[in-house]
């Protein structure tokens, strides 16, 4: 019960402060203009907004900060859809079937649907973060190094299924991804790999600019070609009221949204695992019990749903490892962490009993930042449908030079603007040949997930990798993984059986 | 159909060499590194497992290629490379155009800074993406020296984040 009071005088302090409201429109609204601008993260939101809290007392500090981030994570999705070109990692799986959408004219409804089921999502995860954050807390201290190299593959071998078509092509992309993460310092020893003497390729090969290469350049590549028919690329957009989808449309879709939910807070929880896979485990388990499988990938409205729900059901999630037991799970709450440092609040188990008025803020922020952010998003969707019927010529320049900024702002590096122009450069090569570009993205994310934890799971099995398969929850998702690939294999060899009878057939 | 055919099993092969060529050139990589013996996993396990994950799947890809080259009737593939050589690739001069543009922007932005490269970069690209009689020139000049100067000031006044000045410093540093 002392929960709920906490929760309600927070609420109440919050709509009695037009100070507060104020902080919460105007950060959640930069979030969002920040996620949608390709080339700017979340964690970049996020520092750029830590200075401007410095002078301010932990509770505006935290209302700056989790409003920017919930605008920020949320933001990604509309870049993802208008340009097919995520704004964020974690809306990959959103250019899947929001693209698609977007091509057919239903850019406004994709977008609409986006916005409500990051609502539904954040909100799930924040009710759960409430009540449960100290047990689930304890769920991610049950996770190893095995599980988390476990969790790895099974995010790997379901990057594999969503290739397409050619089952090779996908492992291809993803293990040339993986080639390209393995760039920087070895997890363990620090020792830098693949830097060719270039200073700034000793740190590793950027995010941001490696996401805004593989997606934005080939757009603009694709573009260039096809010169000579100007008006093919322009877009038109159907009207659309409201969010584009009625409540009773979205409630049929309960099952997935749900089963969305528990899946990134589940993964959110898990340290390090972070929101990109989340949308990408969602995306293929709706895939995977969808009656209609082929359609995904096309326009699927699942697509989104599933993608978008369990990105921002992440974030209550990952709050959970960070407020109860002090472990940031991700850039992004290692920033609010440290924010919370800054204001001399040590989160841990003892952070719900010695500083509870502050906790219970932080989740009421969470709560009414999600709201403003379904309001800002409704009005700002219109602006960013109108950008979307301008020359998109004209908006691809824009675009590039805002990944150029992206590219070198991450950590002032010129080497990284070549890295961003020479991804897009093969990004625009593979596609050419048929190759999907996605995976390249994903292998690079899970990459790091996978080598890191293996190599500390041999450490502390003392190079028994044996160990492994004593631990129930990574056998489990080995388990899964394998089913998963073979799937997918099964799948390419059927397909391909299938085009065989029928050439047959017409010779 | 046959056309369709070739291209996907040219594009198999293309892939599959690029594949294996960059394969092994990360595994041969790998013996540069240097080593720490107090490790149990060495630093280059990871990247030769990945090398040779690569190799696999580019060489499923060139097999495939391959065979499905040769099931193409021969006359189909002369008929094909013939055509291939009449027909000049549609856009590629416009797209080899464009990367050298924004390489030519990445490699004088430090000298020149953003404000003097981003223009000429932006007005480049508009030309570059535009076909001839629907270019617009006075809108592109426009459109090139405006956002660049207005986001340059966006980003030091609003985010703390200095874009590179260049040539420009002695000047930029009195104003900002």
């Amino acid at each position: 019960m002392a929960s709920f009071q906490y929760f309600g005088a927070s609420l109440a302090t919050i709509f009695s402060s037009p100070k507060f409201l104020l902080l919460i429109f105007a950060f959640t609204a930069l979030g969002i203009l920040l996620g949608a601008l390709p080339g700017v993260s979340v964690n970049m939101a996020l520092i750029l907004s830590l200075p401007l809290t410095y002078s301010m007392n932990s509770e505006t500090a935290m209302a700056v900060l989790i409003s920017c981030y919930i605008g920020a994570l949320s933001g990604g999705l509309i870049s993802a859809i208008t340009l097919n070109i995520p704004g964020t990692t974690s809306s990959i799986a959103t250019t899947f079937d929001g693209s698609p959408m977007a091509l057919r004219g239903e850019a406004g409804r994709a977008c609409g649907i986006g916005i409500l089921t990051s609502f539904i999502g954040g909100c799930f995860s924040y009710v759960l973060l409430m009540f449960l954050a100290p047990l689930m807390g304890k769920v991610a201290l049950k996770f190893g190094g095995w599980e988390y190299f476990a969790i790895g593959m099974f995010s790997l071998a379901m990057i594999i299924s969503i290739a397409g078509d050619d089952v090779w092509k996908g492992i291809l992309a993803s293990t040339f991804g993986m080639a390209l993460a393995m760039t920087g310092p070895d997890p363990v020893s620090g020792i830098a790999r693949y830097d060719f003497g270039i200073s700034a390729l000793s740190g590793g090969i950027t995010t941001t600019a490696l996401m805004c290469g593989i997606f934005a350049v080939p757009e603009l590549l694709k573009l260039a070609a096809n010169r000579e028919d100007a008006q093919a690329e322009d877009m038109e957009v159907e009207k659309f009221k409201g969010y584009g989808i009625s409540a009773r449309e979205l409630l049929l879709h309960w099952k997935n949204i749900l089963r969305s939910s528990i899946i990134g807070t589940y993964v959110g929880v898990l340290p390090g695992v972070g929101a990109s896979s989340a949308s990408l485990i969602s995306y293929m388990t709706a895939k995977n019990s969808s009656k209609h499988p082929e359609t995904f990938g096309k326009g699927d409205i699942d697509g989104i749903i599933a993608s978008e729900t369990a990105n921002n059901a992440c974030m209550g999630g990952a709050m959970t490892p960070m407020l109860a037991l002090g472990i940031p799970g991700s850039g992004a709450t290692a920033i609010l962490l440290s924010a919370l440092t800054l204001h001399n609040v040590q989160c841990g188990p003892l952070v719900f009993t010695k500083n509870a008025s502050l906790i219970y803020f932080i989740f009421a922020i969470c709560f009414v930042s999600n709201l403003v952010m379904v309001i800002v998003e409704r009005v700002v969707l219109k602006g960013y449908i109108k950008v979307l019927t301008a020359p998109r010529r004209i908006v691809m320049v824009f675009v590039m030079m805002m990944c150029i900024i992206g590219a070198y702002s991450a950590r002032n590096s010129y080497t990284d603007i070549f890295v961003f122009i020479i991804g897009g450069v093969i990004g625009y090569a593979m596609k050419k040949a048929g190759v999907p570009t996605a995976p390249i993205l994903l292998g690079y994310i899970l990459s790091a997930i996978i080598e890191k934890n293996f190599i500390h799971a041999m450490q502390l099995s003392r190079g028994n990798y044996m160990d492994m398969f004593t631990r129930p929850i990574a056998v489990v998702f080995l388990i899964l993984a394998a089913i998963s690939l073979f799937d997918s294999i099964r799948k390419t060899v059927k397909a391909s059986k299938v085009r065989k009878a029928a050439e047959l057939s017409q010779s | 159909m046959d056309y369709k055919k070739i291209k996907e099993a040219k594009s198999n092969i293309g892939v599959g060499i690029c594949g294996l060529l960059f394969a092994i050139g990360y595994y041969l990589e790998t013996f540069h590194f240097k080593t720490n013996s107090k490790n149990l996993i060495s630093v280059a396990a990871f990247p030769r497992i990945i090398g040779v994950m690569v190799a696999l799947c580019a060489t499923v890809m060139l097999i495939r290629g391959i065979s499905a080259m040769r099931k193409i009737p021969k006359d189909a593939r002369i008929a094909e490379s013939m055509r291939a050589k009449n027909q000049k690739e549609s856009g590629l001069l416009q797209v080899v155009e464009a990367i050298i543009v924004l390489l030519g922007a990445a490699s004088v932005l430090k000298t020149f800074g953003f404000i003097l490269t981003m223009p000429i970069t932006m007005f480049l690209l508009f030309i570059i993406l535009e076909k001839k009689e629907s270019r617009n020139y006075k809108l592109y000049i426009i459109l090139s020296i405006v956002a660049p100067t207005v986001l340059y000031f966006v980003f030091y006044y609003c985010f703390s984040s200095l874009l590179p000045m260049g040539i420009l410093k002695p000047f930029l540093s009195k104003i900002l």
